[in-house]
This record gives C-alpha cells, sequence and structure tokens, in this order.
C-alpha cells in the first residue's frame, strides 16, 4: 500500500518533469492546425512524420548535426592530448615554477568565456577565420579543468611504478601511452564526455563566428529554425526531437560518466 | 633554454624540456584565447571609441562611471543578480527534493531516475525553443491549460515582472536533473552504517535528514551553489532566444547586456561591452576564490 | 600494452567524420566556376519562401554564370547585429537586406555602393521604381539602395466577428476612437477569460511611427531628419500621448490583447480568432488572408483622432537591399544582375502576390500575374492605393536617423511600459527621450555631424 502510494507519487512527479519532453515529442507528430489554434491541441491528431523532412528543407539540420558533431569531437580530442600532457608534467616532472604556472592553469577556470568573447571574435576576424571550423574548436582545444582532471588522477598513481619504468629506460611519452594512458580510462572517458556535452551545447560563439547556415553548429541552427518557422511549431519541435536524440542516447549510456564528471570536486 | 640558472640544479635538464613541449600547447591556447583576450578587454574598458567600435582615446575608468552611476546601466547588474537567484535557488532545493525522493525503496526507482534526469539532454537553444512554444502568448499550450481551467492567462515573457522569472524556469527545468544527479551520488556516498546506527538511537527520518543527511550532503550542496552560480551568471542562449533582453530590458542580463552594446542596432560600443565583460570577470572570480577559501578549510570533507 | 580504447575510439570517429565533412564540403565545389552572390535577408516563413523561389528563378536562368546564395540570418534587428559584426571582420555578404529605419546608419557605415551609381554605370533606368518609395531610399540626391520589400500598415479584420458583434463589415473604423468603440463590441468574455478580444498588436514602434505620420506629425527634428542630420526625436506630443493611452486603456479594459513585441504573435491570435482586429503590415497580407478560416477584411490604417484627414499619410515599411562594397568586380556585376532582376515587372509582381508587399515596380501591376491575382484577392491593391495618397510633407516620409532602430526599440519601450501600468504616457515619453539623447548625441558625434 505504501509503496504503491510512493509510486504514484513518483509517476505523478516523472509526469511533471518531463512533461516539456513529452510536448516536444507529441508536438513534433502534430499538425500546424493543432497547434496554432487556441488552446492548442494536448495530443497529436494523426501522427505527421512529414514534419520531419519539413524541418530538413528549411535548414540543413543534417549539415549541422555534422557540424556539431565534428566541433565536438575535435574539441574533446584537443582537451584529451592537452590536459593528459600538462596533467603529466604536473604529476611526475619536477622543473622550475611549477607551482605557478600550475596555479596559472587553474586560474583559466576563472576566466568566463564570455568576458573574452569580443577580442576572440575579433581575432578571428583578423585571421580570416570568422565562419570556419578552426574559429569553432581552437579556442576549446586546452581545459584548466581537465588538467585538474587529469593532474588528480594521475598522483593517485603508484609513483613505484613511474620509477620502475624510468629505470628500465622508459621514455615519458612511452610511459605515458602505454602506461599511463589505458590505466586512465575511467578518467579519460568522464573528461571525454563532459567536454563533448559542453561543446556541443555552445552557443553564444558560435553565434557570433558563423554566417551561414552550412557552417552553423546544431544550436544555432534550432534557433535559426524557431524564427524562421515560427508560425510552424510542429516543424521546430520535430527539428528539437532531431536534436535531442543523440543527447539523449548519451545521457542513458553514460549516466555513470556524467555523474562523475560533474561531481569532480564535489564526492571524492 | 639553459638550465644554468636554475636553483642549486635540483631540475634535471631533460625534464624541463619535456615539460616545456608537454605544456606548450596548452599554454599557447590559454595565451591567445584566455590571457590575451582578457587583457584585451580590459583595455578596451578604458578606451574611448566611436560607433563603428574604432578606438578613438583613453578614457579612464568613464564607463566603469557611467556603468554604476547610470540607474539603467546598472539595472543590468539587479537583473543578473535577480537571475542567479532565481535559478539557483529553486535548482538546487528541487534537486535535492528529487533525490531524496528518488531515494526511495521501490522497484523500478532506476528506471525513475533516469528518466527524471532527461530534461538534461536539452541544450540551452533546444529547452528555450521548447517553452517559446509553450509560452507563446496568442497560441501557447501554458496559457491554454490556464484558460482552459478558467484562471486568467499570463503574460509570460511579455511582461518585465513575469519574463525574468519565465526565463528561469527554463533553466531550472533544464538543470533539475543535473542537480539530482550529482545529489544523488552525493546521498550514495553516505555510509548505510551511519543511518542504522541513527535509527537504533531512535532517530526520526527529519532528524535524520537534518543531522546526518544534509550535513554530510553540504560539500555536494556547497560544490553545486557555485557551479550553478557561475553558469547562471553566463547564461545566453535562452535569453537571446526567449526575450532578446525585453521587454524593457527586464531580461538584459551582463553577458546579454554585453552582446547587445557590442553589436545590436548596426552600432558598436565596444567600451561598455568591456566594463559589462570585465564585472562579470570579477564576479565569477570572487565567487571561486571564495570557493577555493572554503574549500581549503574544508566545508565538511568526507 | 594496448593504448586506451576509449582514445583510439575517438581517433577513429574524429578521423571518419573528418573525411565524411571534407566530402560534404567537396559538394559545394562542384566545379561551378561562376559568380557566387550572397545574399542575406530577414524572410522568414511563407515570404522566406518567396525569397528563396525568386533566387532560384534567377539562378536557374543564369545556370552556370551566377549562383545567387540567400541566407536568413535572423529577423531585421538580429541580421543587423550580424551584419556589425562582419563588417568588423570584413567577411560582409554582397547584398543585405536592411530594414528602412537602417538607411542612414547603412550610409553612413561607408562599406556600401549606392545603387544609383550601379545604376548608372549598368545602364538601367531608375524610372520604373515607385516615386514615393524610391524617395524614402535617396539620401544625397542618390538612390541609395534598392527598394525590394515595401510595406504599408493595414488594419485587417474579421468580417464574421463584426457580423457577429452587429457591426458593418463594410465600414471598418478609420480612426482610434472608432477602433475603441468596435474593439469594445467585439470583444467576448465570460466570467474571467476573454473568448475573443477587440484586438491584437504586437508592441512595435513601426505601427506608431505609422501613426504618427498618418497624423502628419513630424517624428524628428530637421525637417523629420530629411533636411539635415536629426538631433532630437520629437515624442512630447498630445498625439502621441494619445496613441500611448488609446493602446495602454484598450488592453486595461481587457478590450485588446497584449502579445509583447512579436509580429507572429499578434497575427496568430488573429488567425486563431482570439483577437478581431489587427493592426498589421501588409507583408503578410497573403498569408492572413489564405491562412484564416473567417472572411479577413483589409483596411487602411486607421489614423489618431486629432488628426485632420489628409494631412499626413502613411509611408513604406518594409526593406531594402544594399549593395556592400569591398568585393571583386565580377561579382559585384553579378550581385547587380540579381538586384536588377529582383527590380523586375515580373520578379516584384510574383513578389508582390505571394506575400503582401508593394511591387516597387510601376510596371508590375500591368503584368498577368498580378492581374490574375487580383481577380480573387483585390485587396492586394490597397496598400499601393494607401501609400499613393499621402500627403507630400516631410511628416508621412518617415524619419532618417541614425540611431532609428534604438529610437524604435525606444517607442516599444514606452508603449509597453505604459501598457503594463510601470509608467503614464507623460513619464514614459520623457524618460525614452531621455534615454534615446546620448544614442543620438555619440551617433552624430562618430559620424562627424
Amino acid at each position: 500500500m505504501r509503496k504503491a502510494s510512493i509510486l504514484a507519487g513518483l509517476t505523478l512527479l516523472l509526469a511533471v518533469v518531463i512533461f516539456p519532453l513529452y510536448y516536444t515529442v507529441a508536438g513534433s507528430l502534430m499538425t500546424q492546425e493543432d497547434l496554432t489554434r487556441f488552446p492548442p491541441a494536448l495530443f497529436p491528431t494523426g501522427l505527421n512524420w512529414e514534419n520531419f523532412a519539413g524541418v530538413l528543407q528549411a535548414v540543413p539540420l543534417a549539415r549541422q548535426y555534422l557540424n556539431s558533431i565534428v566541433v565536438s569531437l575535435c574539441v574533446v580530442a584537443g582537451i584529451l592530448v592537452t590536459s593528459v600532457l600538462a596533467g603529466y608534467a604536473f604529476t611526475f616532472l619536477h622543473f622550475p615554477f611549477r607551482r605557478f604556472a600550475f596555479g596559472l592553469f587553474l586560474s583559466t577556470m576563472m576566466i568566463p568565456a564570455e568576458a573574452s568573447i569580443i577580442p576572440n571574435y575579433l581575432t578571428m576576424a583578423d585571421w580570416g577565420l570568422v565562419n570556419t571550423f578552426p574559429a569553432l574548436i581552437l579556442p576549446f582545444l586546452a581545459s584548466g579543468f581537465g588538467t585538474f582532471m587529469m593532474r588528480q588522477f594521475f598522483m593517485t598513481f603508484p609513483r613505484e611504478v613511474y620509477e620502475a619504468a624510468k629505470v628500465e629506460g622508459c621514455g615519458h611519452l612511452r610511459f605515458l601511452w602505454s602506461i599511463l594512458v589505458p590505466l586512465s580510462r575511467p578518467a579519460l572517458g568522464t573528461l571525454a564526455v563532459y567536454s563533448f556535452i559542453g561543446t556541443y551545447n555552445h552557443y553564444f560563439w558560435p553565434l557570433l563566428v558563423t554566417n551561414t547556415p552550412s557552417m552553423q553548429t546544431l544550436q544555432i541552427g534550432l534557433a535559426q529554425l524557431n524564427s524562421v518557422e515560427e508560425r510552424a511549431p510542429n516543424l521546430i519541435l520535430a527539428g528539437v526531437v532531431m536534436a535531442i536524440i543523440p543527447m539523449l542516447v548519451m545521457i542513458y549510456a553514460f549516466q555513470r560518466h556524467i555523474v562523475r564528471g560533474l561531481t569532480t570536486g564535489a564526492v571524492k | 633554454m639553459s638550465t644554468a640558472s636554475l636553483p642549486g640544479g635540483r631540475y634535471r635538464r631533460k625534464d624541463i624540456v619535456v615539460a616545456l613541449c608537454f605544456l606548450a600547447p596548452a599554454t599557447a591556447v590559454f595565451v591567445m584565447f584566455g590571457f590575451y583576450p582578457l587583457a584585451r578587454t580590459i583595455w578596451l574598458s578604458v578606451a574611448a571609441s566611436d560607433i563603428f567600435g574604432n578606438v578613438t582615446g583613453f578614457v579612464g575608468l568613464d564607463r566603469y562611471g557611467d556603468f554604476f552611476s547610470d540607474p539603467a546601466l546598472r539595472r543590468v547588474l539587479l537583473v543578473t543578480l535577480a537571475f542567479v537567484v532565481l535559478t539557483v535557488l529553486p535548482t538546487l532545493l528541487l534537486g535535492l527534493f528529487l533525490a531524496l525522493v528518488l531515494q526511495a525503496r521501490v522497484p523500478g526507482i532506476g528506471f525513475f531516475r533516469t528518466l527524471m534526469a532527461t530534461p538534461f539532454a536539452f541544450s540551452a537553444a533546444a529547452a528555450a525553443v521548447v517553452f517559446d512554444i509553450l509560452y507563446s502568448p496568442s497560441v501557447g499550450l501554458f496559457n491554454g491549460l490556464l484558460d482552459w481551467a478558467g484562471l486568467p492567462v499570463v503574460e509570460w515573457l511579455t511582461d518585465p515582472a513575469t519574463a525574468l522569472p519565465s526565463l528561469a524556469l527554463v533553466s531550472v527545468w533544464r538543470d533539475l536533473g543535473y542537480a539530482m544527479l550529482v545529489f544523488s551520488a552525493g546521498l550514495q556516498a553516505i555510509p548505510e552504517s551511519l543511518f542504522e546506527a541513527a535509527r537504533t538511537d531512535g532517530a526520526g527520518r527529519w532528524t535524520l535528514l537534518w543531522r546526518i543527511v544534509l550535513p554530510l550532503l553540504s560539500p555536494t550542496m556547497f560544490f553545486l551553489l557555485v557551479v550553478s552560480t557561475i553558469s547562471s551568471l553566463q547564461t545566453f542562449g535562452e535569453i537571446n532566444i526567449l526575450t532578446g533582453g525585453g521587454p524593457d530590458g527586464a531580461t538584459t542580463t551582463l553577458v546579454y547586456g554585453l552582446y547587445q552594446s557590442a553589436f545590436a542596432f548596426g552600432t558598436s560600443d565596444y567600451g561598455l561591452a568591456s566594463v559589462q565583460a570585465v564585472v562579470l570577470l570579477v564576479l565569477v572570480m570572487v565567487i571561486t576564490i571564495i570557493q577555493f577559501r572554503l574549500l581549503q578549510r574544508k566545508v565538511f570533507y568526507g | 600494452m594496448p593504448p586506451g580504447r576509449i582514445l583510439r575510439g575517438i581517433a577513429m570517429a574524429v578521423s571518419a567524420v573528418m573525411v565524411t565533412s571534407v566530402t560534404a564540403c567537396g559538394a559545394g565545389g562542384d566545379g561551378f566556376s561562376g559568380q557566387t552572390v550572397t545574399f542575406w535577408h530577414s524572410m522568414a516563413g511563407k515570404n522566406g519562401e518567396a525569397v528563396a523561389k525568386l533566387v532560384a528563378d534567377f539562378n536557374g536562368k543564369n545556370s552556370g554564370k551566377i549562383r545567387v546564395q540567400a541566407i536568413y540570418q535572423g529577423k531585421y534587428n538580429d541580421a543587423l547585429t550580424k551584419l556589425r559584426a562582419s563588417i568588423q571582420s570584413r567577411q560582409t555578404p554582397n547584398l543585405v537586406q536592411v530594414f528602412e529605419i537602417g538607411t542612414r546608419l547603412m550610409v553612413d557605415t561607408k562599406a556600401i555602393v549606392p545603387f544609383a551609381d550601379l545604376a548608372q554605370a549598368g545602364g538601367f533606368s531608375l524610372d520604373d521604381l515607385e516615386p514615393g518609395i524610391a524617395r524614402y531610399y535617396t539620401m544625397g540626391g542618390k538612390l541609395q539602395s534598392l527598394p525590394f520589400n515595401a510595406s504599408a500598415p493595414l488594419l485587417f479584420y474579421n468580417k464574421d466577428a463584426f457580423q457577429e458583434a452587429g457591426l458593418d463589415p463594410e465600414k471598418p473604423p478609420t480612426t482610434l476612437g472608432e477602433m475603441a468603440k468596435a474593439a469594445k463590441k467585439l470583444t467576448v468574455k465570460s466570467g474571467d477569460s476573454t473568448s475573443r478580444y477587440g484586438f491584437v498588436a504586437s508592441i512595435d514602434g513601426w505601427l506608431v511611427e505609422q501613426l504618427l505620420a498618418n497624423a502628419g506629425v513630424e517624428y524628428c527634428d530637421a525637417g523629420n531628419g530629411r533636411a539635415s542630420a536629426a538631433t532630437a526625436v520629437n515624442w512630447n506630443t498630445p498625439t502621441l500621448k494619445g496613441i500611448v493611452d488609446f493602446w495602454s486603456t484598450s488592453v486595461k479594459d481587457g478590450v485588446a490583447l497584449n502579445v509583447g513585441r512579436n509580429n507572429t504573435d499578434a497575427s496568430a491570435a488573429f488567425q486563431a480568432g482570439r483577437a478581431a482586429m489587427l493592426p498589421f503590415t501588409s507583408a503578410n497580407l497573403r498569408d492572413i488572408i489564405s491562412g484564416s478560416k473567417f472572411e479577413v477584411g483589409v483596411a487602411n490604417y486607421v489614423r489618431p483622432d486629432d488628426a485632420e484627414s489628409g494631412k499626413g499619410g502613411v509611408f513604406n515599411g518594409g526593406g531594402s537591399i544594399w549593395t556592400l562594397a569591398g568585393h571583386p568586380k565580377e561579382q559585384q556585376d553579378a550581385a547587380f544582375d540579381f538586384l536588377k532582376y529582383l527590380a523586375s515587372p515580373e520578379a516584384q509582381a510574383a513578389w508582390s502576390t505571394s506575400t503582401g508587399y508593394i511591387a516597387v515596380n510601376s510596371k508590375a501591376q500591368e503584368t498577368e500575374t498580378f492581374k490574375e491575382v487580383l481577380k480573387t484577392y483585390p485587396d492586394f491593391a490597397k496598400p499601393a492605393e494607401e501609400l499613393r495618397a499621402a500627403a507630400d510633407v516631410p511628416a508621412a516620409q518617415g524619419c532618417l536617423m541614425g540611431a532609428m532602430p534604438q529610437a524604435r526599440d525606444k517607442m516599444n519601450d514606452i508603449v509597453e511600459s505604459v501598457i503594463l501600468g510601470r509608467a503614464t504616457p507623460e513619464t514614459a515619453i520623457a524618460d525614452a527621450e531621455t534615454a534615446i539623447k546620448p544614442a543620438i548625441e555619440s551617433y552624430n558625434k562618430s559620424v562627424g555631424q
């Protein structure tokens, strides 16, 4: 009895929380008429799959999908490489001003990207990179958080293994690549998932540095779709459904990684 | 690089060279897209420029004076702070509530937890676009439901008094799943033995919550507070899509204000834009430094 | 030891995606050796489709030689923001559509080539352009841009609702006072909820600008910015107070629906039958008539009550297309070919009849396309007639001012704050005049005036 009432309560709560998700999916199957009368429909009157074709006609979502994925994957790859290298240097190597340099790296976490967005735009403009992949990717190739995270992880690594490898004449790169990286898979996976989601959701920067639908990312494409098809909410919602599918897959598949990434620094 | 100047030769030359090589890629990115633009922002904030963005001279702190003395400009600060409060508090409270509820020992609880986290799949743009449709003053579902229930309709985004809360609702909805996941992780880290010990001492449910759960969750809570505050300060997409800073400036936050100053109406005021950027920077820095300080004192570190 | 699976997976995925994206890029370079012309516009929905049709038609006719790439850059203000940033990066489009109030700003950026110069070099006669509209875009004796989408303000009304309310569907209101009376009769309430409002209007400074022009009241000084650069707005007038008062009272009394600043929300409310009248641009005439389930009446725009008929008149809204400087000559020529096409009677007839914009080429009305549509929809002749009937005074030509986009925004603030009961018309107008002053001053200073 008690369990049943808890379940009922949870179901109700869930219904409220995921209602916008329901309406997105339902609306993506409705007709324009369903959504532009007052009050609008709650349930689709039929299954209008052609909405999805309609979206692709209004904005090149497929291409923008690809752009978002290319940009996100490049950024992930960049962050993994730069963070692993820097984290390694800060953990295993002795060099002057190490603490200071590490502090400087960490301080980048305090700089909100928006505070330097105008000069960054001007830089891209000077370099003639506006509306190109490099403009979307370059500024994000390193991460203070990523460096911090890799260093934290490397610190838990038994020092003796490092010393033993050194004695056997194993070079830094080889040690890094064949011993450290394979053992750091959980941390790398978490950092990868975390950076991917962050980059995939970028909005302000891509809005500034892209001019053509074929260079725009999915997020900008959605905003444009919302503006250009204002009178056809069914199309807009179909676009949203397409945009969130990869994220839904990711959060179901990598929930553990996501939680770990989100809580690094909170619950150790 | 020579190692001769290094103290006492404690460093191995090879280590230094390798460290330099390993740090070079990240450093290049940080310098080019972090530190240099920051310096340029600060320079632009003390420079005069014409409406086309050309620097015409040095004005010192004049633009800061403009920003803090003109009530219309200063309002941006109030809006920003109000937005932070309106997003962060509900996100934390509701996230904690959901996480606690989802601790219930009933079949299928994992299923509920996973589904509750789905709003997290929405980007700012996706969530904004969906709520734009729900909020529509002419044919939106929210007003449709209110009307159907015989209640007066709400001017969600068209009244300065409700626009900011409506905007905050989108952020809260989107961040809720994330807060819930983080709180759940925190809750699961609390050893079961503590509860059992407390229960055998005859502690009730509320006592458990106040005496054990909340204190042990304090680092999680603090972490979420900082992270959500910073991300709330940086909100842009929702504002850009839903209100464009209006109505009547009611949703123009620092980030949106700097964007508008920089490019809106076909004119550029990089000076004013940069002042707002610097203010944003200072806010984020202060919050981060407080975080570091408190973490050093260990709020409650398990 | 084998390298990390995740890393390898990512590396493989990146390279796979890179390859596909390079191929996707390659699809653009299909050996096309002609001129590519980029054209930024702000036409959404059905009007955007009409632009796409014109572009496709032109590209078809010039296949292999010219390819126009039309890109929607958001609404007028968003596109202007985008343009500002693109001028900074020297990556401007060849052509850009800008709303009417951006005219002086565009000239002052010095980033454009006047259309009159292009026309002279290209042997294109400007005589066929609708004179009233061309005059709006003329500065320093030169036509600066090609008027492309010229609209007139109209009053749309629901004839079925008029009948129901006992109003004569053939006698729509002509003044704000008449509109208020009709709105009261048209409103249907049951308890707290209103099933039909008298009228709906989006908060759009343009509607106010047109009311003032219709009343013969100048919007800014210096002969409405025509004699020299305007230095101040002229808002502290009984006419503007009357307009704001009418609007806010209607909302307060529950006879008008406030939908905020978004135009589409207003037309959507009208089309869904939630409001019986709609002061709106002619730009969506076609869409509104064909998308409504009731009989739509189309009337001339209303005028303030203190205005004498014939003293003022409405002027063109919408926008024009600007040619940006700094592109190769061949590209600019190709862009000009496209402009010539857009200005042709056939293109204008197709454009006008699929949207509701006024054909800027006066010969368009003689085309078969136009005549054919006029038979089924006689209302398509109204916007042009209304515009031609305007008195020949600066007040009825609209204010030409660099800070006009900001001024329109401030006008929105006035209307909004009074509607929402946060200010009286007097204080709202005074506040807005104070707020717009520095924008006008810094603008004039920047352009050396």
